[in-house]
């Protein structure tokens, strides 16, 4: 039999690690819905037709347009296309009152890191899906998660807390810059990749 | 695989004698890399100026005096870098691919060994927060991450503009780039077209030729530490003048 | 307490030390009250400088459309990719923390002012100005530009209202010299074999600032000589190939002495003395400044002067130059040089522009302008003042010279708060640059006539006036009509204009280079050239344009100019100091701590340039503090030991006077210690000088 002293500290050990594992992780992270609900795959399947490079694109000083600004939603969706409440809220709230969509950027980098897609895209020939995953092809936006210490959006961390087996997509720490570059034989200096 | 058997080592050649000592390039640089305004308790010994120009006078009493000015910013030296030498956290480099000394001011902690190690003076601290006034905070560049008090920045060479002049021959598939593309905004800025800048590994660049003039000189060469930003001056006080302050500025060292 | 061991080892086999450590690392690198850059799409635009008239193109990188750098556009004809180190902060100018933000009233004798509602403003400004009160005078510290048109509108149709355009001081004396009127003038710099320049900043951004590059490259090939005059060898006096080392005030007496070599050893152009009426009495007055007796007072040796002379004489075209902050005595003295030499209207001398071909826009009746000096003293009973541009040099005691006392009112548009006690003051809040649709005339160093524009790209805040505005709030409390329709509207109809008379070249930045205008298809095409930071030059005017007839001795009545009596060799004189014509007393940028109290590179507010032996002889080290005292007041200020300056002068600085304080009358303003003349500039004035001990 086991006695009372190591079954406490048993459960000690076990409360521990329940907190650890599954509340920690669910309570560093604060949730934000998007301001609207965007389908990639309505603008990229049949209805919309839209290639990636449509919205997001390099441009000829290099530098990637990221998320598209508005003028490239009103060029569709000048007025309501459909009827879907989101539709709704896109057209009267932004497109009709010429703001921006204060989108929630899930591989936002801190402000001192430099990337360059063109140097990624055209010269290293990487996929998109290489460290987007297949958000090209959702069908929502799932929730923006922000750490509450860092500030940064969860996916530089990746989804699991232990960073093991993940797909190179699941995160974009400086570890994970850092390896690739080193996988590949490019130089990881400083300058490289910080401003 | 990236190959880089031609890096390209950035310098830059000041021409003395057309600087007018405006300060534009002290302004631009501060633009260009997010520098906020003075504190209103910064001194020119806290003051942060990535370039700085000070004048340089021949000696001799007014009417006879003559002065020029000596816009002075990292030297960018090539060897036994003193800064990256003494830092204790990894926080500066020599850029292989560039030849620029780089400074991460996330990673500096504040020791200020560095800013010792420099015998150019070109290193500054943060002693305050930045602040910019109410709105002034949307001129910043994007290019250039702010920083905070506490920290060690210096000139790079306009490292975002290297950065951007990348981005724009990549997207064109090309891996190299031209002199004329990446200008830092000192050198843009100067109405007198005295500084130039460029490859110093390519012996045919402006500046690897202006390098080699009978003009030219640097500072503090006798150290060894092979800067990459050389001045030109026909005056010989000037070369006169360089040459004493290193051994004046010596032997105070050696006394302190 | 075993449940506590074990959660503290099972604690450890958790992520949460760990990535609380992580994340608090990082967090100590992005504090969240450190400003970051904007986020967006970074873009470009070109647009015009409007903070002087040398409108030099500039190129804005952007993000959306608010600038983050600011740079010259190459090829430009006027700066060709330079531009002034305010021009490089200009983007800032918005922001600037004493920005006006509301209307404001200053009532005599208080430094402090009521703020006002947007209508109770134009309420008050229209009961002022219909009270019958006396003359009303409207200055435009930059005639040319459409607000300009339409404050000549409202001086033609109102007959208690006179438009005065200030153009350059030298070029306003200029004027009251010829009998009929000269135009719109310019120094072609650019055609002159010999420059003799006057204390003009000709190397620190006086003019367009590619003109230093110029000037510098006309060295190598020996086609341009320039001679300098000032107290202290300066950035320009080092740069020159000679300087002459005046003592400060003296430069009238000096210029008047190279006349009367000129004179006495008929060096002048004949043609030109035949055009000169009063030429008889003008050289007799001119020969009593003999080089003999103006050596005494200037410090130059009677040889130097005589041999200046005769270079000027000989190395046709010469021109002779002054700054814009010259005096008025300085001034009428150096443009006689000119007019000696016979380079008045022809190449490489003071150009008479053809004007800018727009009269069926804004038709004017012609009527000569006159210069605030001619307007009688005491006489303006209501100013109205555009200061809504930078770098206006208008002189404080030159103004509380003209205006009524006591009973004056002054009605300014300003971005920024300009008291002056010595009146009843509104101030309206004025747009600045990237917030309004402008028009800029042509630098001071080109041969031509020019426009360029400035585009509005960002929004401006709510109750500010742009200068065509104010003029039409104006029109409509006076009762006047005045062209109506946006600045915008109003600034196409004069590019309109000017593509129809298919005269001169357009630079178009898209392009790099100038074309004729006849080859531009149409207005739209030329307007959008403008728009994006090119600009429209017009053909040089052709032929002899020497000025039919002058008179000189009504300005040098004016000017009073006499020879001082001998001074005791100890005395001390204070002179105010102006390192940059540009944005001296006009706030910029912040950032210009740079240049000033980061680096000491130039003088900040306060500080002053004492020459070694003078510091010397009283004990005081560099950066000491001194307290200067005249019989007008005294004031503290850090002493900068320096050799370039000339014994016995102390030099303080008038940077930032008005940017640092409400008042502009305050105890920083050396100005206030410092006598003023007839002409309402400053003469060095003796001064005690006495070390501050902490």
């Amino acid at each position: 039999m086991l006695k009372p002293g190591l079954l406490r500290f048993l459960a000690g050990l076990f409360f521990s690690l329940v907190i650890g594992w599954y509340v920690f992780p669910y309570a560093l992270y604060e949730k934000f819905e998007q301001p609207i609900q965007f389908s990639h795959k309505v603008h990229t399947g049949e209805t919309g037709g839209l290639s990636c490079t449509d919205c997001h694109e390099i441009k000829s000083d290099g530098r990637f347009s990221g998320i598209p600004a508005l003028e490239k939603c009103a060029s569709c969706h000048s007025s309501a296309i459909g009827t879907s409440s989101q539709e709704k809220i896109l057209v009267d709230e932004y497109v009709s009152k010429n703001r921006e969509i204060p989108w929630l950027i899930y591989a936002k980098q801190p402000q001192n890191v430099y990337f360059s897609h063109a140097s990624h895209v055209k010269l290293a020939a990487l996929e998109c899906t290489e460290c987007h995953g297949s958000h090209g092809s959702s069908d929502s936006l799932r929730p923006f998660q922000r750490n509450r210490i860092s500030g940064y959006s969860r996916d530089i961390w990746g989804s699991t807390m232990s960073r093991i087996n993940r797909a190179s997509w699941d995160g974009a720490k400086m570890d994970d810059c850092e390896n690739c570059h080193d996988r590949r034989h490019v130089a990881n200096t400083c300058l490289k990749c910080h401003k | 695989m990236e190959t880089n058997h031609t890096s390209p080592r950035y310098g830059m050649v000041i021409d003395v004698d057309r600087c007018t000592g405006c300060g534009n390039c002290m302004v631009a640089c501060a633009v260009e890399n997010n520098v906020p305004p003075a504190d209103p308790k910064a001194t020119e010994r806290t003051g942060t100026t990535w370039m700085r120009v000070s004048k340089l006078e021949n000696g001799l009493p007014f009417p006879e005096n003559r002065s020029v000015y000596l816009p002075v910013s990292c030297q960018q030296c090539d060897h036994h870098t003193p800064c990256v030498s003494v830092c204790p956290q990894n926080a500066v480099e020599y850029d292989t691919e560039s030849g620029i000394v780089a400074q991460i001011p996330v990673r500096c902690f504040g020791c200020r060994y560095c800013v010792t190690a420099c015998p150019y003076h070109a290193r500054y601290y943060n002693w305050w927060d930045p602040v910019w006034p109410e709105g002034m905070e949307k001129t910043l560049n994007p290019d250039v991450s702010t920083r905070m008090r506490g920290v060690v920045e210096k000139c790079n060479f306009c490292h975002g503009r290297l950065q951007a002049a990348r981005a724009k021959a990549a997207a064109e598939g090309r891996r190299t780039i031209a002199d004329a593309e990446y200008v830092p905004a000192c050198g843009e800025s100067c109405p007198t077209h005295a500084i130039h800048f460029g490859n110093l590994s390519d012996p045919n660049s402006d500046v690897s030729m202006l390098s080699k003039d009978k003009r030219a000189f640097r500072l503090l060469e006798e150290l060894g530490t092979e800067p990459k930003v050389y001045f030109l001056s026909e005056q010989d006080w000037v070369h006169a003048i360089v040459k004493n302050k290193i051994s004046t500025e010596l032997k105070g060292h050696g006394n302190g | 307490m075993q449940f506590v061991g074990g959660s503290a080892l099972g604690l450890l086999f958790t992520p949460i030390p760990w990535k609380v450590l992580n994340d608090s690392a990082i967090w100590t690198q992005n504090w969240p009250w450190i400003p970051a850059p904007l986020t967006g799409e970074f873009t470009s635009f070109g647009t015009t400088c409007t903070l002087c008239q040398s409108a030099c193109g500039m190129r804005a990188r952007s993000v959306g459309k608010q600038p983050v750098s600011l740079s010259g556009i190459p090829g430009h004809p006027f700066n060709n990719g330079s531009l002034c180190t305010a021009g490089i902060l200009a983007h800032h100018l918005r922001y600037h923390p004493s920005r006006l933000r509301q209307p404001i009233k200053f009532l005599p004798g208080t430094g402090y002012g009521t703020p006002l509602s947007s209508t109770t403003v134009v309420d008050e400004i229209s009961r002022c100005l219909n009270g019958n009160r006396g003359p009303v005078v409207i200055l435009d510290g930059r005639p040319g530009r459409t607000a300009s048109a339409l404050f000549g509108q409202l001086g033609e149709a109102h007959p208690a209202v006179r438009y005065i355009p200030m153009s350059a001081p030298a070029f306003d004396v200029l004027h009251t010299m010829s009998d009929a009127p000269l135009g719109p003038l310019g120094y072609d710099i650019d055609g002159a074999r010999l420059l003799v320049n006057f204390g003009a900043p000709l190397f620190d951004a006086w003019g367009t600032p590619s003109r230093a590059s110029k000037v510098m490259d006309t060295r190598a090939s020996k086609t341009q000589t320039v001679i300098h005059v000032e107290a202290l060898c300066s950035r320009s006096a080092s740069r020159s190939d000679q300087w002459i080392a005046a003592r400060p005030g003296s430069e009238a007496l000096l210029a008047l002495s190279l006349a009367c070599v000129m004179i006495e050893e008929k060096l002048y152009s004949a043609a030109a003395a035949r055009t000169i009426g009063d030429f008889g009495e003008f050289s007799d007055y001119i020969r009593t400044f003999s080089p003999e007796a103006v050596s005494g007072a200037s410090g130059v040796r009677p040889e130097t002067i005589r041999t200046t002379a005769r270079a000027f004489a000989s190395q046709s075209p010469a021109l002779a130059i002054v700054g814009n902050d010259a005096s008025y005595e300085t001034c009428a003295a150096v443009m006689a040089l000119n007019i000696l030499a016979g380079t008045v209207g022809h190449t490489g001398g003071v150009a008479r522009r053809n004007a800018i071909p727009d009269a069926a826009v804004f038709p004017s009746s012609g009527v000569r302008a006159v210069s605030l000096h001619d307007v009688p003293d005491h006489s303006i009973c209501t100013l109205i003042i555009d200061e809504s541009l930078s770098g206006c040099t208008l002189s404080d005691a030159l103004l509380e010279k003209k205006l009524v006392p006591k009973d004056a009112t002054i009605i300014s548009l300003s971005p920024f708060v300009t008291s002056r006690p010595y009146c009843t003051q509104y101030v309206v809040p004025s747009t600045v640059m990237f917030e309004t649709m402008s028009d800029v005339p042509g630098p001071i160093d080109a041969a031509v006539s020019s426009l360029a524009v400035s585009a509005a790209v960002l929004q401006a805040p709510d109750g500010m006036m742009d200068a065509v505005q104010f003029a039409q709030m104006l029109g409509r409390a006076l009762g006047s009509t005045t062209a109506s329709g946006t600045t915008e509207e109003l600034v196409k109809q004069r590019v309109a204009a000017i593509h129809a008379s298919k005269r001169g070249t357009v630079f178009a930045p898209s392009t790099g280079v100038s074309t004729a205008l006849q080859q531009c298809a149409s207005a739209d095409e030329l307007w959008s050239a403008l728009a994006e930071g090119g600009c429209w030059m017009d053909d040089a005017a052709r032929g002899d344009n020497a000025p039919a007839a002058m008179t000189l001795m009504n300005a040098f009545r004016a000017a009073q100019i006499s020879l001082p009596q001998s001074h005791n060799v100890d005395q001390l004189f204070v002179v105010p100091f102006a390192e940059t014509t540009i944005y001296n007393g006009t706030p910029v940028s912040p950032l210009l701590s740079k240049v000033s109290q980061e680096s000491g590179l130039r003088l900040s507010l306060r500080q002053a340039y004492v020459n070694p032996a003078t510091a010397m002889a009283r004990s005081v080290a560099n950066g000491e503090t001194i307290s200067l005292t005249t019989k007008n007041g005294s004031m503290t200020v850090q002493a900068k030991v320096d050799a370039s300056v000339m014994p016995d002068v102390i030099f303080v600085s008038i940077a930032g006077s008005r940017e640092s304080s409400v008042s502009a009358h305050s105890a920083h303003d050396v100005r206030l210690l410092c006598n003023v003349n007839e002409n309402g500039s400053f003469s060095s004035t003796p001064v005690s000088l006495q070390k501050v001990t902490a």
